[in-house]
């Protein structure tokens, strides 16, 4: 980063909002913010913000409002909107169903805050990336600095390759497959866990597992095998905490599919 | 040679679709009800499919149970064990065993267990003697 990233705080508790801004400036970013949402609207509409962190409990406009209001006005211009909450995981479906294009608990600690808004602030400009909708709930991100192993874990490009016996333009068809049906498998996943049912979280799973297997991405085919077996036999909270792996497994395939169909 | 292929999975469909097609005409059915249809009127009108490469874990109608009614019609056609009956390759992501007897015992020709890529979908097309 050349100059110092703005970033704008939008929290209506004095307190938390001290912390948050300070917390940023401790890690050598330059903070802003708000108290309500409508005031949000007005700063960004001022200010080229490199990211926001967002409240999701705020009176009169909350953040899952505010959010829809942003990206109804500035579409992809909208800059990376990080949702902050201390509630639960329903919280963070509904933060990124809105648009919010990450979560983090509350209290978020300076590290957090700083490795989240790294990989926030590296990210490829939206229109580098292919089809990417305005106001995607899973809008695009970078991900963090992965070594070999870890890229072959998330899609196995040698493997995929292999599969298709060297025919790049099917493996290509494979992958923009995926991308067009990725969104739909992972919101039945997500509903059928939120909505506590186990049988249709465990067919759900192995939708998105199938897909996953077709595309040598082993990571995500791993997770949602688990997620497929077990599903009947783990507490509610567990399903929800290994539903986020699977979400940000999905996000990192999706990050490198886009960019090698782009490239 | 003339396929259907039956995968309600996409990219599945788009990969096994594509790999196939290097072999002929791919017919492609995304459940199991219709993929029944569309067996029973083929063979009505004795334009059976060569190869018939089935899913089973399909949402409505299980893919044995497909396979179970090809046979079902082609017995009843007076096909079933002749030389023009139907090779049906079961292409799955389960690999229990008992899913394995059970399709063979509904008299399937092959078991693939998916991932399934280029190599191993040439070597099952020659073994079945289709290419």
């Amino acid at each position: 980063m050349s100059k110092r990233a703005s970033v704008l705080v939008v929290d209506d508790h004095p307190v938390n909002r001290k912390i948050t801004k300070k917390s940023l400036e401790v890690c050598g970013f330059e903070a802003q913010s708000s108290s309500s949402g409508h005031e949000a609207l007005a700063q960004v509409a001022k200010n080229d913000f490199a990211a926001i962190l967002m409240d999701r409990h705020m009176p009169d406009l909350d953040g899952l409002q505010t959010t829809r209001l942003l990206i109804e006005k500035w579409g992809k211009d909208t800059p990376p909107i990080i949702g902050l909450s201390a509630g639960s995981a329903k919280d963070e479906a509904e933060c990124r169903a809105a648009g919010m294009v990450d979560f983090l608990p509350k209290p978020a600690t300076p590290e957090t805050l700083k490795r989240c808004l790294q990989v926030w602030l590296a990210r490829p400009a939206a229109n580098d990336l292919v089809d990417q909708p305005v106001g995607d709930a899973l809008a695009p991100r970078a991900a963090p600095s992965l070594t070999a192993t870890d890229h072959a874990r998330v899609f196995d490009q040698e493997e995929a390759l292999l599969m298709v016996g060297g025919d790049t333009e099917l493996l290509l068809q494979v992958v923009l497959t995926y991308l067009s049906v990725a969104d739909d498998y992972e919101e039945r996943l997500r509903s059928a866990v939120l909505a506590e049912e186990p049988k249709a979280t465990g067919e759900a799973a192995h939708a998105l597992k199938s897909a996953a297997r077709s595309l040598s991405a082993h990571e995500l085919a791993e997770l949602t095998d688990l997620m497929e077996r077990d599903a009947a036999s783990m507490t509610p909270q567990d399903r929800t905490q290994l539903l986020e792996r699977i979400e940000q497994a999905a996000l990192t395939l999706r990050h490198r599919l886009k960019s090698l169909a782009s490239g | 040679m003339r396929a259907l292929l039956v995968e309600d999975d996409m990219v599945a469909q788009t990969l096994l679709g594509g790999l196939l097609r290097e072999y002929g005409d791919v017919d492609t059915l995304p459940s199991g009800s219709e993929a029944m249809l569309r067996l029973e009127e083929a063979m009505m009108n004795g334009d059976a499919y060569d190869l018939i490469c089935l899913d089973i874990g399909l949402v409505d109608v299980d893919g044995t149970e497909v396979l179970q009614r090809i046979r079902e019609l082609e017995d009843h056609l007076g096909r079933w064990k002749a030389s023009e009956a139907t090779r049906v390759v079961m292409t799955t992501g389960r690999s229990g065993p008992k899913d394995i007897v059970d399709a063979f015992k509904k008299n399937c020709d092959g078991y693939l267990v998916k991932p399934i890529g280029r190599d191993k979908l040439r070597q099952e097309l020659d073994r079945l003697g289709l290419i």
